[in-house]
């Protein structure tokens, strides 16, 4: 309806006046001079001087100022639109997979910052080793490849698409073969892509190709069951263990799972079950599990076979052929009676492995485990680890293949064979007879600008089509029999990527060709049923979980039975012949560091700056030499000998590591890189060429001749003393003791009785304090790197780490004590080097960090107040009142207080990462970068803690238990560190602290340290040892 | 006044033949009213040069950041604070002299105390830029103020032995130049009143309009007396300060209650060292033979073998004391210190500042100028090693010991040292060619009474013991500024 | 009567210098002031000058930087901002001892240095009021105001007996600094 209300101008239109109407006939009320001004005259009329001047000047003023405004162009306007799911300043979490581990990834404002176990993680149960909590840094890589690139120049998708299918469709024609080389793939949906794959070009063949391979068991158990898998080991079964140089600690096969298993008998709870799992170890190099083993017994690489040998002989009384007495080992020989015994005692509940990469001798393995009926219980061969299937005749075949030039097309995924194949150079002259050669190599180069030429491999590739980071993409894996979990990307990527998967997808003309449907359709045909779940719905559950599990198959129990004769006579063989001779011969053992492993991730700066967890050294690999032996060459720490195997040849620095055996040297692989991007080139020499092929798999023990070459290179070590005076800094006992007496090994801090001269403050609410269980830590690491990527620590690089300048807020102190005549063990420097035989070595790991002292040594001496104690009991840093007299530091019992020596954060001398713009984008925004010249330390996590404390007051509830977990406690994969409000009578911490083995560290001191550490155990049996 | 017929058996405190009020004023402004020689051009060129070098380490310093030294997190201190209280402790030996000794009435103080004072007041300058440079954060320096600011208001920590620092050098420097300038008011005069032109102009601002009348010189006498009645235990609090630095911290090695007399003794010690080192020399060079003699030479070669000697008694105390205490951690400090990595600074220490200076009880030493000078050299070395062994060898292996470090010096902080001498010596330098390196009206006093002449008219007009007589003469016979052959006759 | 504004008898030994001041004293000629190169005790006895009350001031001051220093370290620590530092007490009075120390000799040192000063009308730039320019060098300055004194000859005839080796009978009072 229309509404006839009448708005009126004035009360001139309400009563009509006549001069309004008369007016209102115009268009305009009052007239305007037209007419004057087009006849002219309107200019007649001046404008008065003033006005004129005051407009001109108006005019000009208002002019110039609009020219000088200068208007900043703002390219990024975060959040426009704000997505519903993102609050800045709120972190979301994703569920992910990375190297079979389900993981949460942590993303603030869009972007992936930290990276933490899924607590439901089948393998480590939330925790993560250093190598996953690194992979976050690798997504901001500014190395990674930017673009794809073909014959060597970037290039465009279609381009490369376009060049790839025209050639694969000629080769296709030509028959020849294709290949498809990648490191192990476990993703069912990758498997279906390369399968897709495979049937568009029948030619084609996928090969699994580990750098470090373990083709040896896969075929030994083969041979022996028909199986040709890699069994799932379950330490956590095992109430006996002995390996024999398997590194289950570090990095053979599944770490943080095995450590996660291996301490479930060993730490506090089970000790209090006056349970302890007993742990032997026979290795030539100290290895981070032989640290952690109870018994470890030095055996060269010649004497290992003969070693496992004897100890089958032992177990099942018989004698095979060729075995025979270490006899220039008695210890070995020994301890390997003892280890008979034990195994035996503890039937069922033994597990013998192996680290060899021979089938022979894992075959026997296999025979001893089933021997003790391992299989079905400590050993599963129905539910096996799909982590590594490598297959060494393989790759070795296409080299072969290559060279004949019956290749015409290769494909390499996650796979650098030019790096890692032992013999590099014959590959890359093979490889040079192919047609089409793709990579899909997602980083590397030499450093300069943006790499259109990626990693050793991909630069000898005519194409190359950059995969993304997984962080950036969608897929799957399946690392345990029956376990999946499901990648989904945290970030858009970052560069012109494109996820390899999609690339053959589109290469193979497959139906749907974004990968992402593909991924899920896959699993809606295949997998989410196995979990229970179905359609959208399920889908989006599967997205929440980040994983489905089948319940495990029945782990049979399996009998071995083939013939030993031969296997035995075989061991011998390659025993002897790795047995060194002349005296200029030296037994090498090339083996994996736990932190660089093969070196894919070399170009990480917080894995580089990692200290290895035995030795310390960081930046590079050194050759590990026995001090008794390296004195009986004329050797000294940090002189730089060459060493010569398999007609390869490197010059790498001395590093004296007790425990090594004598007439061995040991050196790491994975270093050494020429294309892994500016922070992995150069660090460290390249071993994998020490490789070698032995019936038909990988070895990595030679006989090696080497020379002095009178060049000194001081190692970057973050510890240079290695015992510890016997001081009250750490406490041990052995397993015996402690079943008798639980306070054994810390009587003193028991009857110990405080004093203090003054009043203590009140902590009314929250007392935070931590409980380290040094019989928990196996020393991996993983809390440093979790510390450095939650706190923005930075990285300083191999000059300042040898200037003792490292940053990192949490260490882990190493210690070595010997054993002489195996009665007590031997601490004192002094007293060491009196000591003729240094293979007793006995090691513990102490994480040591900011103690948050109730007394705090550091806050009385700080002249401006910067550091303060909290009514919480945490020791606050006020890095902006910071002066930098250092006195803090130098008062501070426990050194843990780190000094910004220079501006790490642009200073370009350290372009590690965070003077880099787009690496800057890992910084966790809840801490701040610390300018140069100021004090930094722990903080016990404090943005956690404050995150946990605003949650709870959301919630209107109060902060329970557990809420807040520090970065280092977060992913320790065995929870040896447990953090807590200590007033919270039933908080894990407190009853954590309550245990008898508790001390403090120097509380001789009274500072009051707010960190307690629980005696380390160790289950030596007093007459052996 | 200057006692009237002082003993004869008193040795001279001005030697030299009629020697006489203007005399005296003429021979010490003769530097000042000259042109430079050719020794002070050089000298200062080359001292100025070192200056430089102290601009350039600095400047460097600051750029990039404390980085440039060879500090690590286990030794967050070391060359720096070893200057620093290595310069406060020179500083003593001037407030000491002009203080303790005026309080003593020991006349001999006179001829030597306006240069042991412009020392003090130049070493205290060094030492204080080293407070600022060690900083991480200089510019922030401000911060260790108790001012008020927008924190509302976030005061110092009067608990930290560095802020007792910040107050005890702030007032130890200001105190000793208030006492230095206060007692140059009446040489300036009389330089003022003797020069002409601009010169006089200048002085005559300076002079504060000094005329030196009754009244005026009666209050300066008061003045003067109180200022050294305060300065005594001022002088003694600094270094006592300086020590709590360590005294007060956890530190195997530094926390040692017998630091406060223990570092007062070495400040002494080192302070007469650098005293002898400038003396020897600037008595050459200035002609000041007949004011600074012989006997004041062997009296400060006596308190340096009395000083190195407590030094001493205190070394070996720490020893006793680590190993009484039972304590493993101190115990081991100390062991470190002789046959750790540093055992080569220790020994130095010790071999300077404890054998050496027993040189001294040899007479003949003892009264050798070049012997004196060179062993003033060494012991300022030691006194350099005693602060390098307190600091470095007590940080680098402390309680934990995964974190025991070497250190190891880089050019910067090496350059920073020596430019630090050479500010000293500029500032020296300069010094004597603008103000009396002696203070005129004190040594005026004692002519009458402590000269030779004075004493030699008491020889010849009065009648004297013989025997004291024969032993006066004897005591002569080391100066090298007295003709004996004058006595013969008397 | 003569121009003459003061008679200066100009000595080259202290002793003297008291043998004149008492032979003047004798037959009472009044002193105006006695300027000396250097400080001469029991001049100030004869002269009849009052002893110097510099030493109460010091005292003073003493007391007032003590009592600012503490009061301020007290405000400081306890009152305005308590901190919990290394769980010690806020009134830690050990902790306030040195500084409290030093406040009180810088406090005496100036106080009394400045009033030194200003009682004795010292400052940079003042113009100096001298009589004659060797008495900061060698010599040893009896002033006596001429006027009205007793005959100008019989001062004279005091001051030589006495044994100056100068008597002046200057127009100006002071020796002007052109």
């Amino acid at each position: 309806m229309e509404s006839n209300k009448k708005y009126w101008k004035g009360l001139e239109e309400l009563n009509k006046t006549e001069e309004f109407v008369e007016l209102n006939k115009n268009e305009f009320a009052e007239p305007i001079p037209i007419e004057e001004i087009l006849s002219g005259t309107g200019l007649m009329n001046k404008t008065p001087r003033r006005s004129f001047l005051k407009a001109v000047g108006f005019g000009v003023g208002a002019v110039s100022l609009a020219a000088c405004q200068k208007v900043p162009v703002h390219k990024s306007i975060p959040y426009l639109v704000k997505p519903e799911e993102i609050t800045p300043g709120i972190a979301n979490y994703y569920t992910s997979t990375y190297d079979g581990h389900a993981i949460l990834v942590k993303t603030r404002e869009g972007r992936p910052i930290k990276i933490e176990g899924n607590p439901n993680d089948l393998l480590a149960k939330g925790g993560l080793n250093a190598m996953a909590q690194s992979s976050v840094l690798d997504l901001y890589d500014v190395n990674r490849l930017q673009n794809p690139s073909l014959k060597g120049g970037a290039s465009s998708w279609n381009e490369v698409d376009s060049f790839v299918k025209s050639e694969l469709a000629a080769i296709k024609a030509g028959g020849k073969k294709i290949r498809l080389v990648t490191s192990t793939v476990n993703s069912p949906s990758t498997l279906a892509v390369i399968a897709d794959f495979i049937a568009a070009y029948p030619n084609a063949k996928h090969i699994n190709y580990d750098a470090v391979s373990y083709t040896g068991i896969i075929q030994a158990n083969q041979n022996s069951f028909g199986k040709s898998v890699l069994p799932h080991y379950r330490f956590d079964k095992a109430d006996v263990i002995v390996s024999f140089g398997a590194d289950f600690l570090g990095s053979w096969i599944s770490q943080a799972e095995f450590m996660n298993q291996y301490v479930s008998n060993r730490n506090a709870k089970s000790l209090e079950a006056k349970k302890m799992s007993r742990h032997i170890q026979f290795e030539s190099g100290m290895s981070v599990t032989g640290t952690n083993a109870d018994v470890r017994i030095p055996v060269k690489p010649s004497e290992e076979g003969v070693a496992i040998i004897n100890l089958y002989n032992a177990i099942a009384g018989t004698t095979l052929p060729g075995s025979a007495k270490l006899s220039n080992n008695p210890s070995a020989e020994k301890s390997i009676m003892i280890a008979a015994k034990e195994l035996l005692a503890a039937k069922g509940k033994a597990l013998v492995v192996a680290g060899s990469n021979d089938v022979a001798t894992q075959t026997l393995v296999n025979a001893i485990n089933s021997l003790l009926g391992s299989y079905g219980n400590t050993i599963d061969l129905d539910n096996p680890s799909k982590q590594y299937a490598g297959n060494d005749t393989e790759i070795n075949e296409l080299v072969a293949d290559m060279k004949a030039g019956a290749v015409d097309a290769v494909f390499f995924l996650d796979a650098n064979p030019v790096y890692d194949y032992f013999k590099a150079k014959e590959f890359a002259d093979a490889l040079a007879k192919v047609r089409l050669k793709v990579s899909f190599s997602d980083h590397g180069g030499n450093g300069e600008g943006v790499s259109t030429i990626g990693d050793e491999t991909s630069s000898l590739c005519n194409v190359i089509a950059p995969n993304h980071n997984y962080l950036e993409q969608w897929g799957d894996a399946n690392v345990l029999e029956g376990y999946y979990t499901i990648v989904q990307p945290a970030i858009r990527p970052v560069y012109n990527t494109r996820q390899a998967e999609e690339s053959l997808l589109i290469w193979s003309d497959n139906a749907t060709k974004d990968y992402y449907t593909y991924v899920k359709n896959n699993w809606n045909k295949n997998l989410l049923a196995k979990g229970a779940l179905s359609g959208q719905k399920g889908w989006e559950t599967l997205l929440q979980t980040g994983f489905v599990k089948v319940a495990d198959n029945a782990a049979g129990s399996y009998t071995f039975s083939k013939d030993l004769n031969g296997v035995a006579q075989t061991i011998t063989a390659q025993s002897s012949k790795l047995a060194a001779k002349g005296d200029k011969d030296i037994e090498l053992q090339v083996y994996q560091s736990s932190v660089m492993r093969d070196g894919k991730k070399a170009n990480n700066p917080w894995l580089q700056e990692l200290p290895d967890p035995v030795s310390k050294a960081t930046w590079e690999n050194y050759a590990a030499i026995a001090p008794k032996f390296a004195e009986k060459l004329g050797l000294e720490e940090n002189d730089v000998i060459k060493i010569t195997a398999n007609g390869y040849t490197i010059e790498v620095p001395v590093l004296f590591q007790p425990g090594q055996a004598q007439g061995t040297v040991s050196v790491a692989v994975g270093y050494g890189r020429t294309l892994g991007g500016p922070v992995a080139n150069g660090a460290g020499q390249n071993a994998f060429p020490f490789l070698s092929k032995e019936n038909g798999t990988f070895q990595t023990s030679s006989v090696a001749t080497f020379e002095k070459t009178g060049n000194k290179s001081i190692l970057a070590q973050t510890q240079t003393h290695h015992s510890y005076e016997g001081r009250s800094v750490i406490k041990e006992t052995s397993f015996e003791k402690y079943k008798k007496d639980a306070t054994s090994g810390n009587a003193k801090s028991k009857e110990h009785k405080v004093y203090t001269l003054w009043d203590e403050y009140e902590r009314p609410q929250y007392n935070w304090v931590m409980a380290i269980d040094l019989n928990a830590c196996t020393g991996c690491g993983a809390c440093v790197v979790a510390c450095n990527a939650e706190n923005n620590v930075p990285v300083v690089g191999k000059d300042e780490v040898r200037r003792r300048r490292e940053m990192h807020w949490i260490r882990i102190d190493r210690y070595y004590s010997f054993n002489d005549d195996g009665t007590s063990a031997v601490t004192r420097e002094k007293e060491i080097n009196k000591l003729d035989n240094l293979d007793n070595v006995s090691v513990v790991y102490q994480p040591m960090l900011c103690q948050h002292c109730d007394h705090a040594p550091c806050e009385t001496v700080c002249p401006v107040l910067a550091t303060v104690h909290s009514s919480e009991g945490l020791n606050h840093m006020a890095y902006n009142r910071c002066i930098g007299t250092r006195y803090c530091a130098n008062n501070c019992p426990y050194k843990v207080r780190r000094f910004n020596w220079f501006n790490y954060w642009n200073d370009s001398r350290f372009d590690n990462y965070l003077n880099n713009e787009h690496t800057q984008l890992v910084l966790n925004p809840d801490v701040v970068t610390r300018f140069r010249g100021v004090m930094e330390k722990c903080s016990m996590c404090i943005q956690r803690i404050q995150a946990g404390k605003l949650k709870a007051k959301i919630e209107k509830r109060p902060l329970k238990d557990g809420d807040v977990k520090v970065a280092c406690q977060q992913t320790c994969p065995t929870n040896a560190i447990v953090f807590g409000n200590v007033n919270d009578e039933n908080s894990e911490v407190a009853k954590a602290l309550k245990s008898d083995r508790t001390y403090y560290v120097l509380e001789e001191l009274n500072v009051q340290p707010g960190i307690g550490y629980q005696v380390k155990v160790r289950n030596t049996i007093e007459q052996e040892a | 006044m200057a006692s009237h017929g002082e003993s004869i058996i008193r040795e001279p405190l001005i030697t030299g033949k009629d020697i006489t009020y203007a005399q005296i004023t003429n021979d010490i402004l003769r530097p000042v009213e000259n042109k430079p020689t050719k020794a002070w051009w050089i000298g200062f060129t080359v001292a100025s040069l070192g200056a430089l070098l102290w601009v350039v380490a600095v400047s460097y310093t600051f750029w990039f950041g404390i980085g440039a030294w060879g500090l690590n997190k286990t030794v967050g201190w070391a060359w720096d604070i070893t200057g620093f209280v290595w310069w406060v402790g020179i500083g003593h030996a001037g407030t000491l002299i002009s203080a303790v000794l005026l309080l003593f009435r020991q006349n001999w103080r006179n001829s030597i105390n306006r240069s042991a004072e412009a020392m003090t007041i130049f070493a205290v300058i060094c030492a204080a830029t080293y407070i600022v440079a060690h900083m991480g954060r200089p510019w922030m320096a401000v911060y260790s103020l108790p001012l008020p600011n927008q924190y509302g208001s976030l005061w110092v920590n009067f608990n930290s032995p560095l802020i007792w620092d910040v107050f005890a050098i702030s007032t130890y420097f200001s105190v000793s130049l208030v006492f230095w300038y206060t007692g140059l008011l009446p040489d300036i005069a009389s330089i003022r009143d003797r020069a002409s032109g601009i010169t006089r102009r200048i002085y005559s601002i300076l002079s504060f309009g000094w005329t030196g009348s009754v009244k005026t010189w009666q209050r300066f006498e008061t003045v003067s007396l109180i200022l050294a009645g305060i300065s005594t235990p001022l002088v003694l609090s600094v270094h006592t300060i300086v020590s709590m630095d360590f005294a007060t911290s956890l530190e195997p090695g530094w926390h040692t209650t017998i630091f406060p007399p223990y570092f007062v003794a070495g400040a002494i010690f080192s302070g007469f060292a650098m005293v002898q080192t400038l003396l020897l020399v600037a008595r050459k060079v200035l002609g000041l033979e007949n004011y600074i003699t012989m006997f004041h030479i062997e009296s400060m070669n006596k308190i340096i073998i009395l000083t190195g000697s407590i030094v001493g008694v205190a070394y070996i105390t720490e020893f006793f004391i680590a190993w009484y205490s039972g304590v493993e951690y101190e115990q081991y400090a100390f062991i470190n210190r002789a046959t750790g990595p540093y055992w080569w600074a220790y020994w130095s220490m010790m071999s300077c500042n404890v054998i050496s200076p027993q040189l001294f009880w040899i007479r003949k030493l003892r009264l050798s100028i070049p012997f004196s000078w060179f062993l003033s050299i060494v012991v300022n070395i030691g006194m350099w090693f005693e602060r390098f062994v307190i600091i470095v060898t007590s940080l680098h292996r402390d309680y934990i010991p995964s974190s025991w470090a070497m250190f190891y010096p880089t050019w910067v902080e090496v350059s920073i040292f020596i430019g630090s001498i050479g500010v000293f010596f500029t500032l020296f330098l300069l010094f004597i060619r603008v103000l009396p390196s002696v203070a005129m009206a004190e040594v005026k006093l004692l002519l009458k009474g402590s000269s030779e002449q004075a004493k030699k008219k008491v020889l010849a007009h009065s009648h004297v013991d013989p025997a004291q007589a024969e032993f006066y003469k004897e005591s002569l016979e080391k100066f090298d500024s007295v003709e004996i052959a004058d006595y013969a006759k008397l | 009567m003569s121009s003459t504004k003061f008679i200066l008898g100009l000595f080259d030994d202290p002793d003297n210098l008291l043998d004149g001041i008492s032979k003047l004293q004798k037959s009472s000629v009044p002193i105006y002031d006695v300027y000396t190169p250097m400080p001469i005790h029991g001049i100030e006895a004869k002269l009849g000058i009052k002893e110097s009350r510099l030493g109460y001031a010091a005292f003073i001051f003493g007391c007032t930087g003590g009592t600012v220093a503490f009061s301020m370290l007290y405000y400081m620590m306890v009152w305005d901002w308590p901190n919990n530092i290394g769980g010690k007490p806020n009134f830690a009075i050990p902790d306030f001892i040195p500084i409290t120390f030093e406040w009180t000799v810088l406090f005496t040192a100036f106080g009394m240095v400045l009033t030194f000063f200003y009682a004795t009308h010292l400052f940079p730039g003042r113009a100096p009021r001298v009589m004659d320019l060797r008495a900061t060098d060698d010599r040893f300055v009896i002033a006596i105001d001429a006027r009205g004194n007793v005959p100008h000859d019989d001062i004279t005839k005091i001051l030589n007996e006495a044994g100056a080796v100068e008597v002046k009978h200057n127009e100006k009072k002071y020796v002007s600094y052109e």
